[in-house]
């Protein structure tokens, strides 16, 4: 049976197993390929999307609990990678193999739409994505950055 | 086809007619041309018709940030453009052993930059001289009266011409030898130690940036594997019948274990143990279906009989006690100086001490993966092997295909840490695709695959002795290195900088231990450093001096011997080091009064596996302070001389990672194993550190000189002894087994 859901705004149709995890549809069948595996049991945060606008695991997520819902993927935070988080992320040169990174984005960008100034125990007790080649410092610091363009650029 | 080579880096458009020069030619190297020419060269440079310059990098892109590196030091002599770079991986067909253009392709030994730097320098002044040439017959000028900057040839009239436009004349060209052509001067580099920002940071901040996994090809189908939960087992009988239920029209194969290569090129006529392992793979079930999902369920739903009765027996627990038991008798020796058995026997204080490292995954973040599709008379594969001319082999002679008819396409990988130097995946795709020719396949191992069959950095006890004299100098230094499957790596103990009278070092490996040995960031610094400073900084509290002071006597040159016949060597090492430990322990204020509770540790170190070894040299401070048996890792400095660098923000970037990967081997990672079986499956029972638990750290680049030196592993060895060091200091234990179980890190 079919499962619709809206994904980086267009509406989407797949014929899967229901309980196919979210991060594969969007990977194989919906062939974007921005969203990582990393560990497949909800551990590392490399798949992580916004359902509804929030940070979700898609990799345990089944495909039907998605269904109706509003999914946003690394390539449909901003494409042209204008996002605040994006531009900080590149401005403070954080990533390193890159891998983790889209998880990181999107975790991150979902966190500072709930908590628009994180301390910096905000971060420690919210961003549970693994970054296995330690870019940690410059996330803490592209954080606190991107915090601040929002609310400079909210402020305007 | 969604994928192509010119794609990866730059999302770019594929670059139509592009012109390249004779030599870099794939395959087409005139056999006139290959006798005159240096072999180091091929390949590096295209010039595209519209004007962009693509640069070829013979490496992984692994997060080292080669893909901006090498094209630094290409742009630097060629005076290109920078805005119109467009990069490329390598093909390993232009890198047969019987031309070997590009020096050095695996990834290994943090010696991309020192081995790369030479030859890219060479290849892309010749290529600028050749331009030159070109421009000055044309303009009938003598080559010294023009310039280049910007991808063009400018003559004193103003007379300009676009490296495009000269490409085809000047690829007709002889090259010029080496010697012949003129480098740009350290001090007017516009690229080569610059912090350019990395050409793959907006890909990968869109999600754009093409790894292995991502390969998408049209028809192609998904494999998942269960290999042998028991390293050596043999597969026994599987039941098919649950398959015929199943969605995605499952099949099932079964793969045979065996011998796959070394996870490093061994050089011709050498012993193959002093440079590599050997790979294996073992018996495995795989099931190929439309998706990758299906595969992977379909193949877990699967009742499978494995014979795993010959080392059902192997446990991390009874190797530990074989271990131990080896290093307590006599080892072969491999460095003896004085009598050390007599001066221990004789030393007025005698510390002996044992120490031990599990089992260790280097655990990058993409799962292992490879895409294969078998043709007839012809092999495609793409994947983001570590030592890619390998995984050409195997391609080629795996299916029997002469290897100018293999390609492999070379991609971005999710992190290394030298698990991909251990081709075995690669060897399996390629023996599934073989059963399924004209159909793309991709292998992809789930994070329980790759933690319970990796290739393991290997468990090792080490036993040290060591005598003081009455004032407290040490006369006497014995160590008995016992280690599970491993390369050679002896260098461990004897790369140990310091000079004691009488020295005495055993080594041997055991081959019981079933768990195949791999290459893990730091290589065997990474077991040995912590170790052997640990067992020193336990000599000097017993003599009761610093430990700065301590090291700081020790790296006199009249603790070398003058009989040494690597004697100037040495000096000039000890020198170095001194130099690296002193600007650290100024850096860190060493000696400043420290709180109660809190601890400093510092080490010097460098990677000179034998007598002059090019390498960096590097100290690590590290701050502590103890709880309620807890650590607070407060903050590790790093000082490094690596040489000349050529972009310091990714030296920075590589010594952060490295910190932090060795906090992680201090203090969560650990492999063990249990009836012959890995017992950790994900990240669960395998952490790794969050960004909760991260120190502050902070990095000092010292000027140096000379080719760039690794920079990649280096701090990770001497943070984890740094660390240790400092919570002994702080009147915390004394840690002699990782990772440390008697203080929870917070
Ligand atoms: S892949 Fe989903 S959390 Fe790791
Ligand atoms: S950048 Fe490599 S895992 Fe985070």
């Amino acid at each position: 049976m079919a499962i619709e859901f809206t994904l980086n705004g267009k509406a989407v149709s797949v014929d899967v197993d229901p309980d196919t995890p979210l991060l594969w549809v969007i990977r194989d069948h919906l062939k974007l390929k921005g969203t990582k595996f990393g560990c497949g049991v909800g551990m590392c945060g490399a798949c992580t999307v916004h359902v509804d606008g929030r940070a979700q695991r898609s990799c345990v997520l089944p495909v039907e609990m998605a269904a109706g819902m509003s999914v946003t993927s690394i390539e449909g935070l901003d494409p042209e990678g204008g996002h605040p988080v994006q531009r900080e992320w590149i401005e403070k040169a954080v990533p390193q193999c890159g891998y983790c990174q889209a998880g990181m984005i999107m975790a991150v960008s979902a966190l500072l739409a709930e908590n628009p100034q994180p301390t910096d125990e905000d971060i420690d007790m919210s961003l549970t994505n693994i970054c296995r080649c330690g870019t940690y410092p410059r996330i803490r610091a592209a954080i606190h950055a991107a915090a601040e363009a929002m609310t400079a650029e909210a402020g305007q | 086809m969604t994928v192509s080579r010119r794609n990866f880096l730059c999302g770019s458009a594929a670059i139509g007619g592009a012109i390249l020069f004779p030599i870099t030619r794939a395959g087409a190297v005139s056999s006139e041309a290959a006798a005159t020419q240096s072999t180091e060269i091929l390949s590096w440079i295209a010039i595209n018709a519209d004007g962009s310059i693509t640069f070829r990098v013979p490496q992984v892109e692994l997060g080292q940030a080669v893909t901006t590196t090498i094209p630094q030091i290409l742009a630097e002599e060629l005076d290109a453009d920078w805005e119109t770079i467009r990069v490329e991986f390598y093909d390993p067909r232009q890198n047969r052993p019987d031309g070997t253009p590009y020096s050095w392709t695996t990834t290994l030994g943090s010696s991309s930059a020192h081995y790369l730097f030479q030859p890219a320098h060479i290849a892309a002044a010749q290529v600028r001289d050749m331009l030159l040439s070109a421009a000055a017959t044309r303009l009938n000028v003598s080559k010294d009266q023009l310039s280049t900057d910007g991808n063009a040839v400018s003559a004193p009239s103003g007379e300009t011409i676009g490296y495009a436009e000269l490409a085809p004349e000047a690829a007709n060209l002889t090259h010029p030898a080496p010697e012949s052509v003129t480098f740009r001067a350290a001090a007017d580099r516009r690229f080569v130690g610059k912090p350019v920002p990395r050409l793959n940071v907006p890909a990968i901040t869109t999600g754009k940036l093409v790894y292995g996994i991502d390969v998408d090809l049209p028809g192609m189908r998904h494999a998942a594997i269960r290999q042998c939960p028991v390293f050596g087992g043999s597969l026994g009988q599987v039941d098919e019948t649950p398959l015929a239920g199943l969605s995605g029209n499952p099949i099932l194969l079964r793969l045979k274990g065996g011998f796959v290569g070394y996870n490093s090129p061994v050089p011709e006529g050498q012993d193959p143990d002093l440079w590599a392992a050997p790979v294996k793979t073992d018996d495995s079930v795989v099931v190929v279906a439309d998706s990758w999902w299906q595969a992977k369920s379909a193949v877990e739903s699967l009742e499978i009989d494995w014979d795993t009765t010959a080392h059902a027996d192997f446990s991390t627990e009874a190797l530990r006690a074989r271990l131990s038991k080896l290093a307590e008798g006599d080892l072969p020796v491999v460095l003896e100086r004085g009598d050390t058995a007599t001066a221990l026997s004789a030393a007025p204080q005698r510390l002996s001490a044992k120490y031990v490292f599990p089992y260790m995954d280097p655990a990058p973040l993409e799962p292992l993966n490879c895409t294969v599709l078998v043709e007839p008379g012809r092999v495609s594969l793409w994947t983001g092997s570590q030592y890619p001319d390998d995984a050409h082999r195997i391609a080629a002679e795996l299916t029997g295909t002469p290897p100018d008819q293999v390609t492999l396409h070379l991609m971005n990988c999710g992190g290394g840490f030298g698990r991909g130097l251990q081709n075995d995946f690669v060897h399996q795709a390629v023996q599934i695709a073989m059963t399924m020719p004209g159909v793309p396949v991709k292998l992809l191992w789930t994070r329980e695959e790759c933690i319970q069959h990796s290739s393991y950095a290997p468990f090792t006890v080490a036993r040290y002795e060591g005598g003081l004299d009455d004032r407290g100098q040490i006369e006497s230094w014995s160590l008995n290195i016992a280690s599970s499957r491993s390369a050679e790596q002896s260098y461990g103990g004897t790369s140990f900088p310091y000079f004691f009278p009488n020295m005495r070092i055993g080594y041997q490996r055991d081959e019981w231990a079933t768990l195949p040995f791999g290459w893990m960031r730091g290589v065997g610094m990474t077991q040995h450093v912590w170790m052997n400073y640990g067992f020193l900084g336990e000599l000097a509290a017993a003599s009761g001096r610093d430990q700065l002071d301590f090291y700081r006597d020790l790296l006199d040159p009249r603790h070398i011997p003058e009989v040494l016949e690597t004697r100037d060597i040495a000096v000039e090492r000890a020198a170095r080091l001194r130099a690296v430990l002193d600007r650290a322990a100024e850096a860190s204020g060493w000696g400043a009064p420290k709180p109660a509770g809190t601890g400093r540790g510092i080490v010097v170190a460098d990677s000179a596996y034998y007598p002059g070894y090019a390498s960096s040299t590097k100290a690590a401070v590290a701050d502590v302070t103890l709880g309620e048996g807890t650590v607070r890792v407060d903050k590790v400095a790093i000082t490094i001389n690596a040489g000349t660098i050529i972009n310091p923000d990714v030296v920075h970037q590589q010594l952060e990672g490295a910190v932090i990967f060795a906090l992680n081997n201090t203090f969560l990672s650990e492999i063990t194993v249990e009836g012959g079986q890995v017992q950790q499956s994900n990240f669960g029972d395998y952490p790794i550190l969050l960004i909760d638990r991260i120190p502050q750290i902070e990095i000092t680049i010292l000027q140096g000189e000379g080719d760039p030196l690794g920079v990649g592993e280096d701090a990770t060895p001497i943070t984890i002894a740094a660390v240790l060091n400092a919570i002994a200091d702080a009147g915390g234990p004394r840690i002699r087994s990782l990772p440390v179980k008697e203080l929870e890190l917070i």
